[in-house]
């Protein structure tokens, strides 16, 4: 949105800078979406993490080097029918998670179309991650990790085969995409969180990072 | 107090297998969970002489001890034939039928009986002093698996029969259906001689009798039952009993030795009752049923039992008494364990004493952590009983107020247990009364009494008019063929509600699995397919109905197509943005000052209120207030779920206006210590304030009943607006038809926005001529006479050429926090049917 990227007043830099970044999760039902968020939020795990409808949002701050950086996450549901109401959320992102699950082919088929939709319609400088879930049941793979690796090369993704339950690779991939994020004095994103409806946000800040 | 039904308890220990996984890598229901999952169906038989099952539990103290609850009686048939009880022929023959009969339901419901035993048929004192009986412990075949999720022995009869006994790779729960025939004979067989064959028949003596049998190759000229009554009277234990040659001919039937020689059971039925006809047309008994009854008869039997100062709790059903019972005392399980029937050890006790080299043990102490007695416990129900006669006597008089006033003065006050146990009775009464009366007679004694469990299912169905017409195309579907929404329910279902241990079962899991399916197969011609969040708005009726899938069904189909129409076409959006516009506008009319906070943060319905629509906040609540919730909601329109999500949005009200859109999503999606008697009553009172045509949506349900009053029932000339028109409006419209009914009798302030001299010319009655139709003016409408306590609606009325002017006005006035604002719908021009409410100076 253009309002969106018109930012970029320049402000102080220094190292505790909190930065804010709008970023969604997508991929098709079950394949551990919402236990990835509950995972990296509250450290938690649920075996039988119940079906997520419209959304769900949460935030989860996070330490780098020289910067705080506050995730606010957008939990989609996954089932196809709510497709529609995914614009709503990604719009405006400025990082996607795309999730399949590894023993299920066709969930890997479902990102791939999701990683054509950011490419297509999401801000073009989103940071995308690719990343291959329930890792801990490698015995029941169906998706070849260099298939996903290659495919995530090809899209200049990052990837990474997580697992929600055993906690691998969750923070890691958020950390992954936190430093692929664009702090500093020359980007400037507004305070997202409020989802773009198509209408102009009346209480837009300049920037990110206050 | 004799009329309380007593209830037994006995513990089985479940198979552990833990560590299976299934394909998708979720760990396998382990058997207490399979067997929770079979019970409902056990639960659901019910027939005169059989005792009911009434609850199942796993145990807290250890994993694998669960505990089976069901109508206990105190004597067996054992006792009965031990101390002589049975000598007459009367007696006798109506042992015969009912026994047999009871066998016969069980096998038409598809239930093996598989431990019919003497010891297993209690001997109860029905009316008249008359003897009855009621078959226990039957299903356990059905239960367990035929034994194979049971870890632990259960105490067999003596006299199985010889496939059973055979059997030695399977349990001795595998029974079939002839071995229950085999079994049957040797009860008959001990009623026909009326003694029982243990001691004199011992197991020994039994087998060789059987091996004989075996070995004479199925001569005619031995018979078991010839066997048997010779080897009691070779050891002068052969009572004197009145030879009769149809039962004899029947016993020794059962007791062949080839299953498939032995009758059917309902074969034995239909032959006991040719046999004893006399006794059928003679001996029936009316068991108690207001249903059959005229008012006349009603009274009579209320002053019979007035006089005969009953107490009143035999005309509570089982499961309403054991719903008392729970409540007024402590669980199963802890009353188990206190008398010891449970024993719970210290883990070290399951430590071998002596272990050496590496595995070798010697003495491998007890091998679980709780040991139990098996057998039937009766459960103690002094307690109960205390409570209930505390302080006050009683009689069968506090049962019948029905009618009654109020809040009228009743000597039941304060005493919870009788006041639920009448208001389970007036329930009932008002439930069969509806078939006469309709729905709408009743819905005001019901909410003020609500639901008690055990009476939800019976409510919810007939508040939702559920019928045999409702299911009857369920019942011919074929749920099992395969569906394209297969994989969304196979993934969806293993993780709905999961905190309900019902609903952790393969046989629930299946059953709502079959809901879904065959709720899809019906509605795909209307387009309508499966939405994820169905899964958990079908739950509730499942658990009320879960014997009935059918049942579950039809209340599904009918609950949603009254409270979340069209909300699962294959394309909603239309339909849920409209909803969405118009549950907003109804917060400007209630909360303009939440609503401009909202609006002012891009905090738009879609980010939170989709899920509470779309499920009727199935997917938001857990069950518990749900259930409750929903109770209220089928007692009112269809639009009572946006009263509900008013309310459920103004609990939240001073959190929302203090932080900005982070916060503020985060606290909505966040719902805890939410108090459902709160959220209930300020339903119920938004109910009250909005007009309601101001819930106008063109993609309502067809359904209107509604329970609340005239203003109701009005009709209705609005019509949709586009998503645009409605985006673009900030409150609510009143209907012209509803505007008259108000003007009429003073319950609305009309402000008409027209030029001063189209007022002047004419005008609704009592009306106020905006003075200019720019901006807002509070003190304007500061002056108007009490309107700053009145939470009458203030109705915009514009002329043709100023709709647009005037919904600004309306949006200025909201914005400025000035609640209870609406538009009429039309302009006044176009209002029909005026004349008696207009003004023509």
């Amino acid at each position: 949105m253009a309002a969106r990227n018109a930012g970029g007043a320049a402000r102080p830099g220094g190292p505790n800078r909190t930065c804010q970044f709008k970023l969604v999760l997508l991929g098709e039902s079950a394949v551990g979406k919402s236990s990835l968020v509950l995972r990296f939020v509250k450290g938690q795990f649920h075996e039988y993490q119940e079906s997520t409808i419209g959304a769900a949002f949460l935030t989860q701050t996070v330490c780098l080097d020289d910067a705080t950086i506050k995730f606010e996450i957008w939990d989609t549901a996954g089932q196809e029918r709510y497709h529609s109401l995914a614009p709503m959320y990604y719009r405006g992102a400025q990082a996607a998670i795309v999730v399949y699950d590894i023993t299920n082919q066709e969930s890997f088929q479902k990102a791939k179309n999701w990683v054509k939709e950011l490419q297509r319609q999401a801000s073009p400088n989103i940071v995308m991650a690719l990343a291959g879930n329930k890792a801990d049941v490698a015995n029941k793979r169906t998706v070849e990790y260099e298939e996903a690796n290659a495919y995530a090369e090809d899209n200049a993704l990052l990837f990474m085969e997580t697992s929600a339950k055993t906690s691998m690779n969750v923070n890691d991939i958020f950390m992954a995409i936190a430093k692929k994020l664009p702090i500093g004095p020359a980007q400037g994103e507004g305070p997202t969180g409020t989802v773009d409806m198509n209408q102009p946000q009346q209480q837009q800040k300049g920037s990110c990072c206050k | 107090m004799g009329s309380f039904p007593k209830f037994g308890a006995f513990v089985l220990r479940a198979q552990e297998k833990s560590g299976r996984t299934c394909i998708n890598g979720l760990p396998v229901a382990s058997p207490s969970k399979q067997m929770l999952g079979r019970f409902p169906y056990l639960q659901s038989l019910r027939h005169k002489n059989l005792c009911s099952y009434m609850h199942f539990s796993e145990t807290v103290i250890a994993r694998d001890l669960v505990i089976v609850v069901m109508e206990h009686h105190t004597k067996t048939l054992k006792e009965a034939l031990q101390i002589g009880d049975l000598k007459d022929e009367i007696s006798k023959s109506s042992f015969y039928l009912e026994i047999s009969s009871a066998v016969e339901y069980l096998h038409e419901n598809h239930i093996i009986h598989g431990l019919l035993d003497i010891c297993t048929v209690y001997v109860t004192e029905g009316q008249n002093q008359k003897m009855k009986v009621k078959l226990s412990g039957y299903g356990m075949p059905e239960l367990t698996n035929y034994g194979k999720d049971i870890a632990s022995s259960i105490n067999f009869s003596v006299f199985l029969s010889p496939e059973r006994l055979l059997n030695e790779e399977e349990s001795l729960l595998a029974a079939t259906y002839q071995s229950d025939v085999w079994e049957l004979g040797f009860v008959l067989l001990q009623i026909y001689l009326g003694t029982t064959l243990e001691p004199d028949v011992s197991g020994t003596e039994y087998f060789e009798i059987l091996n004989k049998n075996f070995s004479s190759n199925y001569d005619r000229e031995y018979s078991i039952l010839g066997d048997v009554i010779q080897c009691l009277k070779d050891k002068k234990r052969l009572p004197f009993h009145q030879k009769c040659q149809w039962i004899e001919t029947i016993i020794e039937r059962c007791l062949r030795l080839k299953s498939s020689d032995r009758p059917s059971i309902p074969e034995i039925a239909v032959t006991i009752r040719e046999n004893l006809n006399e006794l059928i047309s003679n001996g029936s008994e009316t068991d108690f049923n207001y249903n059959t009854k005229t008012v006349e008869e009603m009274r009579l039997a209320v002053r019979k039992d007035i006089n005969e100062n009953n107490d009143g709790f035999e005309k509570l059903s089982i499961e309403n008494s054991f719903h008392l019972w729970k409540t007024c005392g402590s669980t199963p399980e802890i009353i188990l364990l206190k008398k010891g029937i449970i024993q719970n050890h210290a883990p070290i006790s399951a430590y071998p004493s002596i272990r050496f080299d590496d595995f070798t043990q010697v003495d491998t102490g007890i091998d679980s952590q709780s040991t139990f007695e098996f057998g039937v416990f009766e459960l103690p129900q002094q307690r109960t009983l205390e409570r209930m006669e505390n302080g006050q006597k009683v009689t069968a008089k506090m049962f019948h107020k029905v009618g009654s006033l109020p809040h009228e003065n009743h000597s039941l006050n304060g005493n919870i247990l009788y006041e639920t146990a009448s208001n389970m009775l007036t329930v009932e009464h008002l439930l069969n009364a509806t078939a006469v009366f309709g729905v709408s007679s009743v819905i005001s004694q019901l909410t003020r009494i609500g639901v008690i469990s055990t009476q939800r299912a019976d409510v919810w169905s007939t508040l939702l008019e559920i019928n045999e017409t409702k299911w009857r195309d369920y019942l011919n579907l074929d749920v099992l063929a395969p569906h394209s929404s297969d994989r969304q329910l196979e993934v969806d279902i293993p993780r709905c509600h999961q905190y309900d241990s019902f609903m952790t079962t393969p046989a629930i899991q299946e059953s709502l699995r079959k809901v879904l399916k065959g709720w899809q197969i019906i509605t795909e011609s209307d387009n309508y397919v499966y939405w994820q969040g169905c899964d958990s708005l079908a739950t509730p009726f499942l658990l009320a109905n879960m014997s009935k899938p059918h049942v579950a069904y039809a209340c599904f189909k009918e609950f949603t197509h009254r409270y979340c129409h069209k909300f699962y076409l294959k394309d909603n959006s239309e339909v849920i943005k409209e909803y969405l516009g118009v549950f907003y506008h109804l917060v400007a009319y209630v909360d303009p000052v939440l609503y401009k906070h909202l609006k002012n943060n891009g905090f738009d319905a879609e980010l939170f209120a989709i899920p509470w629509f779309l499920t009727c906040f199935a997917h938001e609540l857990p069950l518990s207030k749900l259930v409750r919730l929903w109770d209220e909601t089928m007692m009112h329109g269809n639009a009572f779920p946006l009263m509900i999500a008013l309310a459920m949005l103004n609990r939240l009200r001073d959190k929302l206006l203090a932080v900005s859109f982070n916060e503020m999503i985060i606290i909505i999606h966040d719902q805890p210590d939410l108090s459902i008697d709160d959220i209930i009553r300020n339903s119920r009172g938004y109910e009250m304030v909005i007009p309601p045509s101001c819930t106008f949506r063109a993609h309502a349900s067809p359904w209107k009943e509604n329970y609340s009053g005239q203003v109701f029932c009005l009709p209705n000339t609005m019509s949709g607006l586009s998503l645009s028109d409605l985006s673009q409006l900030h409150c609510p419209r009143l209907s012209s038809e509803e505007l008259l009914w108000r003007i009429e009798r003073k319950a609305v302030y009309v402000i008409d926005t027209r030029q001063e001299a189209e007022f002047q010319s004419d005008h609704f009655i009592d009306s106020f001529n905006h003075p200019n139709n720019q901006e807002a003016d509070i003190e304007w409408l500061r002056h108007l006479p009490r309107i700053v306590k009145s939470e009458l609606p203030k109705c915009f009325v514009y002329g043709k050429n100023d709709k647009e002017v005037t919904e600004k006005l309306a949006e200025s006035y909201v914005m400025k926090g000035v609640p209870y604002v609406c538009v009429l719908h039309e302009p006044y021009e176009s209002v029909k049917n005026k004349d008696l409410f207009v003004l023509k100076p």
